[in-house]
């Protein structure tokens, strides 16, 4: 089924929404979870969770691309999970080693909690993106979006590990050279 | 500014770069296999046509400088392919004259199917002239002469190159098909006069 046919599924409250969403992006919302909480039973949580919320969104939103829609309600919902379970220890999988990898990126928290407008911070991550070439991007992009390995990017990409572990880095730098001259406190 | 806020920031980000970067599309992964291949091909491409344009000129045997004493020795399928071949090379012998400069006619022999010779010797048994004939070129440097002895043997003999050495030079031409080569030894053999006879008798 197309994705403007589910979306005529959820504004009609068809309960057949739900069930062609799980066919078509079942998988795809649980890989991304699993990326993020490396937890079967949590991961498969969260997309639940995520077709609740997709039901509550549409209407009123109609998204054009659905599979990138539904993707972003995954991943928020399993980072917040990963925040809530992991308040003050590591957990296992791929999650604590790109948080620690862009804590290179913001330098030492700071003691006093900052409140950060995440929407201009939204806008400022996609100017930095906008300006890199298209395979550092991809790279970037599959790595702190969709928390893919570094293996698994090179994989993807036909490229060695070393060459992404290289690009991840000196992107981590741009990006932190970009927020400071943004005016972010790094 | 915490790393979390940095992480869920992330999700706002552009929904064509997260379609372009989907790791779970296969023609995300497909395209840069293509890349990748799309290189191989064309250096493995670049590297044929090299094979392709310096392999011929430079697999072609070379037959320069040498007495007869060199000549290498080739297998043939058949006695009657290998007397074919020799007697295409035959002709040489009934072209030349008996004596070129006051040195006569030494020997003459096929060397293989490509190339026939015939030395001319002094008085003393030396080795004067030796004149090569192929099928297929010569492979001589492209340089003018360098002394002026050189260059006036050059302006005698149009049609030919002349290539000076140590012991004397070299005269190429081309006729009817088929590719000539006097060596003279000795630099008192080397002058104009002996030289456009030799090449003229032999024409």
């Amino acid at each position: 089924m197309e994705d403007n046919e589910i979306v005529e599924l959820y504004w009609q409250r068809s309960e057949n929404a739900i069930r062609e969403s799980d066919r078509k992006y079942g998988r795809y919302c649980f890989k991304i979870a699993q990326n993020v909480l490396f937890n079967r039973s949590d991961s498969e949580e969260c997309v639940n969770d995520t077709w609740l919320k997709a039901w509550e969104s549409m209407p009123p939103n109609r998204p054009e691309r659905l599979g990138a829609y539904l993707g972003r309600i995954t991943r928020n919902l399993a980072l917040n999970l990963y925040e809530k379970l992991t308040a003050d220890k590591r957990g296992a999988g791929e999650t604590p080693v790109v948080l620690d990898e862009l804590s290179e990126v913001i330098g030492k928290e700071s003691d006093v909690e900052a409140n950060v407008d995440l929407t201009l911070l939204k806008d400022t991550i996609n100017d930095f993106l906008r300006q890199l070439d298209r395979e550092t991007r991809i790279i970037f992009v599959q790595r702190y979006y969709y928390m893919a390995t570094v293996k698994e990017i090179a994989a993807n990409l036909h490229l060695s590990d070393s060459k992404v572990k290289m690009t991840l880095l000196r992107t981590r730098e741009k990006l932190r050279v970009w927020l400071q001259e943004e005016g972010y406190e790094i | 500014m915490k790393n979390t806020d940095l992480l869920k920031a992330m999700n706002g980000i552009d929904e064509r770069f997260l379609l372009e970067a989907d790791p779970y599309q296969k023609k995300v992964r497909r395209s840069f296999a293509f890349k990748r291949s799309w290189k191989l091909v064309s250096a493995f491409a670049v590297l044929l046509l090299a094979v392709g344009i310096f392999y011929p000129l430079y697999s072609r045997p070379v037959y320069n400088n040498f007495t007869s004493d060199s000549a290498p020795a080739i297998a043939y399928d058949s006695k009657e392919e290998k007397a074919a071949e020799e007697e295409s090379m035959v002709e040489l012998f009934a072209q030349l004259p008996e004596t070129i400069a006051g040195s006569r006619l030494s020997e003459s022999y096929i060397r293989d199917e490509h190339s026939s010779a015939a030395s001319y010797c002094d008085g003393e048994g030396k080795e004067t002239f030796l004149v090569l004939r192929q099928d297929i070129p010569f492979t001589y440097p492209s340089v003018m002469p360098a002394s002026d002895n050189g260059r006036e043997m050059q302006d005698a003999l149009p049609h030919t190159t002349v290539i000076e050495n140590s012991d004397g030079c070299s005269v190429y031409w081309q006729e009817d098909g088929f590719y000539y080569c006097l060596e003279i030894r000795g630099s008192e053999n080397c002058n104009a006069e002996i030289i456009a006879e030799a090449v003229s008798s032999i024409r």
